[in-house]
């Protein structure tokens, strides 16, 4: 008996390891920060219009951009 | 105190009305341009950004600095080298490009959501991924429906800027690196929690076990045990190899001989099925210490994150006067351009002097800091500072490659650039080691000559080689160093050398210079002394055309009062010429306007008496060579100006101001900021600044000097610690040890207490590593550790070595 659970307990360690190391793999770790926090925000419109995109070379906002 | 943006956090500046309504409150703006960012963002819907992020939005300054480098994604070469096109897997006749960005501004969770939840419906764009920790956006789409400039004018009206990333080879490296060691890590975790489950019998019945189920127990723990070895303690023998290799000494070399000898030992015992088995500890010693260094190399990552995109500082802008004239990013430029360099400007690139003979300053190419006069026709090199007047020069380069090359040659080299701490790190290392190595042998032979038996000598050897891992003394200094830079480098301060860290905190007197320093030009109060209002569109027109902080002033007057009275500036084409020191003419609407000093206006001298009507004016302008308005310009100290100088006096350090202005604009400034007037000089060469500066040092004093312009060199470079603002000259930010990324004054003040703090910690450190490892290594020599025990009193003490630094970084 003992010996058949160590061997289960041997079996769910690897089966762990190479989970991690998949995660691992297709970049799950490489931001650990972001998605914990995208969880806390929410869309003030979930189905509203995206604003236009600007017209080229305008879009860069500048100090010197008169405002009428 | 003025009301801080709401956006960006800087003063916004007095008598200004922008405001964006979020979340149904007008919340104050310092700048048309966050007002556009934070509308943008409020438009799309994403409100939420406000009240999750963490850290302030990017100011529109250093915005504006870095836009050019957008520029670059349209070039040919930038575009083989980084974006990768393949077919599209679902549909053949689509092709999919990919690359990935480096974004300044990302810096926490509700940056990287904003971003893309602004890309997700862009129509062509299939993917976009941003990452908060490494600051990097990772972009696929479709290059027949958009292009990579509409997804990047997309990022920029949200406030962040795109900036290349030097080499991508390094980035791709530097992340597999990262995963690599959670790998190691993870496997280590995994092991020593359940190894426990396999020693614990053992531990608990330790002569009634019966021998079949303790060698099963053993056989397990060692089956999870060899890969932990073999796998996770990789960097530790591959370190100890190397440095044996070197015949140098280092903390990895007795942390390997005790993983060995414990594992050797153990293995024997399990083989024999006697006598002690140390799996657990080995298992538990590797995880620890793995995870310690995981901690630090988190501080480390976040400091060289950042160090990388100082290789991305404002990208040089070359003054093309042919063909095309026009302000254009250095790397657009093609043999056979002619370019204007003004003086005290960077030339952008190798090219043929046209002008007649100036000076140079070489010092970025040779080191040399004295001005090399060269002739017409000889060839200057990008780099390169004018001394002289305004020169010409005829590009005979191909621009773009260099510029390339020398983006990943400047990330690579800051990878590889060993940070100075890293030295003392090993110093303390291989002194300490040396003394371990000595006491384990001198133990081991005592015993033996005693005629201890090895199973009462193994167990407390095991323990002394643990224990006293120098490990916590040698991150003492890194990892105080690394804290307190990445906290500098988030607060906007890049220092040159850690060392500087450690002489800000001995500074004794403070010297600031004046114009550009503790005042910035552009907010300087400008007063139209007499003329008519009308001419404030006029006025724009022609000071617009310049570059002289007073020229920037009066145009930033004018435009506010262009603003309230709904004028609009005068359209048609114009044609400037500027006289250095003088001013500037141009032709407008078929009049000629001229705005300068007054004998630059009117030579004739027939308005001297308007010089004695209104003795505060020092610009004029003159409409058809009559003078027709006078302006006078305020000195406005910078917003964080008095309050600085404040802190500076309650931490008793002297503070004075030099500066080459006249006597009473000095004295009013030094008034209003709080400095002296017996410690306010005026009227200084840039040789005079760098003698008081020499008079103060050989009276024993550490002097700090922070400057901005091109004159302030020779001061910089003679202080003991020099700081560049952030609108400083190229030659002023090369000299100084600390360079300011973000306008204002504030990093002074942060920069000073950072570097105060991190000498503390850095002496609590030490004194704690230090302390334990003396206290614990007679217990240990005694038999009193068990290895077990040891090894958890080893990782201990370096966490608590790593999480007392990493108090700086909240």
């Amino acid at each position: 008996m003992l010996p058949l659970l160590i061997g289960i307990s041997l079996a769910i360690l690897a089966v762990a390891v190479w989970l991690f190391f998949r995660m691992s793999n297709s970049g799950q770790f490489d931001d650990t920060e972001g998605p914990a926090r995208r969880i806390l925000m929410d869309d003030d419109r979930p189905n509203g219009e995206l604003p236009p995109i600007p017209a080229e070379g305008k879009a860069a906002p500048s100090r010197q951009m008169p405002s009428h | 105190m003025a009301d801080a943006c709401f956006h960006c956090g800087e003063p916004v500046p007095p008598h200004t009305r922008w405001t964006t309504e979020i979340d149904g409150i007008d919340q104050p703006m310092c700048c048309i341009g966050c007002q556009s960012i934070s509308q943008a963002i409020v438009l799309a819907g994403a409100t939420a950004y406000y009240r999750q992020r963490t850290t302030p939005g990017l100011d529109v300054a250093t915005l504006e600095s870095l836009a050019p480098w957008s520029s670059l994604l349209n070039d040919p070469q930038w575009t083989a080298q980084h974006v990768e096109t393949c077919a599209s897997t679902q549909d053949q006749r689509h092709s999919i490009a990919r690359t990935t960005l480096a974004i300044e501004g990302l810096r926490c969770g509700a940056c990287s959501w904003l971003i893309e939840k602004l890309l997700a419906k862009t129509p062509g764009l299939i993917t976009a991924r941003a990452n908060a920790s490494s600051a990097r956006l990772f972009l696929e789409w479709d290059p027949d429906q958009i292009t990579l400039n509409r997804i990047a004018d997309r990022i920029s009206a949200i406030g962040y800027a795109i900036v290349p990333i030097g080499s991508a080879a390094l980035d791709t490296a530097r992340r597999d690196t990262d995963r690599v060691s959670l790998r190691r890590l993870f496997v280590a975790g995994l092991s020593s929690a359940q190894i426990m489950m396999y020693a614990y019998p053992e531990y608990l019945e330790g002569n009634t076990l019966d021998d079949d189920i303790r060698a099963l127990m053993r056989t397990a723990s060692m089956l999870i045990t060899l890969p932990v070895v073999l796998y996770s303690a990789r960097p530790f023998f591959d370190s100890a190899w190397r440095l044996l290799r070197h015949r140098q000494l280092g903390m990895d070399i007795p942390v390997s001989i005790g993983l060995l000898i414990a594992f050797g030992a153990s293995m024997g015992a399990w083989w024999t099925n006697s006598g002690e088995v140390y799996f657990d500890s080995v298992s538990m010693f590797v995880f620890l210490l793995l995870g310690t260094r995981w901690v630090e190399s988190r501080i480390r990552y976040r400091a060289s994150m950042q160090r990388d995109r100082l290789a991305t500082l404002p990208p040089t802008l070359a003054n093309r006067v042919a063909p095309d004239p026009g302000s254009i990013p250095a790397w657009t430029l093609r043999p056979g351009d002619r370019v204007r360099v003004s003086s005290g400007e960077r030339v952008p690139a190798d090219g043929i002097l046209q002008s007649p003979a100036t000076d140079i300053d070489n010092a970025w190419l040779t080191g040399e800091s004295l001005p090399a006069p060269i002739q017409a026709g000889s060839r200057i090199y990008e780099g390169a500072i004018n001394l002289g007047p305004s020169i010409e020069i005829l590009i005979d380069t191909e621009v773009a490659h260099s510029t390339l090359a020398k983006l990943s040659q400047l990330a690579e080299q800051a990878a590889s650039d060993r940070p100075d701490w890293v030295g003392w790190a090993d110093r303390i290392g291989a002194r300490f080691t040396f003394a371990i190595l000595v006491l384990a042998i001198g133990h081991v032979s005592l015993s033996i000559a005693v005629g201890v038996s090895s199973q009462q000598w193994l167990p407390s050897l095991i323990a002394v080689l643990v224990v006293t891992c120098p490990c916590a003394l040698s991150m003492a200094g890194p990892a105080a160093y690394a804290a307190a830079l990445a906290r500098l480098l988030e607060s906007g301060v890049a220092l040159s050398t850690s060392r500087t860290i450690e002489r800000l905190t001995r500074v004794t007197d403070c010297v600031f210079d004046k114009t550009g320093t503790l005042t910035n030009p552009l907010n300087s109060t400008v007063r139209m002394d007499f003329g008519s209002d009308e001419l404030w569109p006029r006025v724009f027109a022609i000071a617009r055309e310049s570059q002289h902080p007073l020229a920037i002033a009066i145009a930033a007057q004018a435009q506010r009062h262009m603003d309230s009275t709904h004028h609009a500036a005068p359209s048609g084409s114009i044609e400037a010429t500027q006289v250095a020191g003088l001013g500037i003419s141009a032709r407008c609407n078929g009049q000629t306007l001229q705005l300068g000093a007054l004998r630059f206006v009117d030579p004739s001298g027939t308005a001297r008496q308007l010089a004695h009507d209104f003795p505060s004016a020092t610009v004029f302008l003159a409409i058809d060579g009559v003078v027709t308005a006078g302006f006078s310009i305020d000195d406005v100290p910078r917003p964080h100006a008095q309050q600085l100088v404040g802190m500076l006096h309650r931490h008793c350090r002297t503070v004075w101001c030099v500066s080459g202005d006249r006597k009473e604009r000095v004295m009013a400034l030094a008034n209003k900021v709080g400095i002296p007037l017996a410690r306010s000089r005026w009227e200084f060469t840039p040789e005079e600044k760098r003698a008081e500066v020499k008079q103060l040092q050989s009276n024993g004093c550490v002097v700090l000097m922070i400057g901005d312009g091109l004159n302030d060199a020779p001061v910089l470079a003679q202080a003991d610690v020099s700081i560049a603002v952030q609108t400083a000259a190229p030659l002023a930010r090369q000299k100084a040890d600390i360079y300011l990324l973000r306008p204002g004054l504030q990093g002074i003040s942060v920069a000073i207490e950072v570097c105060q703090k991190a000498k503390h910690l850095l002496n609590q450190n030490l004194v704690w590593a230090l302390g334990y490892n003396l206290v614990v290594i007679p217990f240990a020599l005694a038999g009193a550790i068990s290895p077990l025990t040891a090894s958890i009193g080893m990782a201990a003490s370096s966490l608590a070595v790593v999480l007392n630094s990493a108090r700086l970084l909240r």
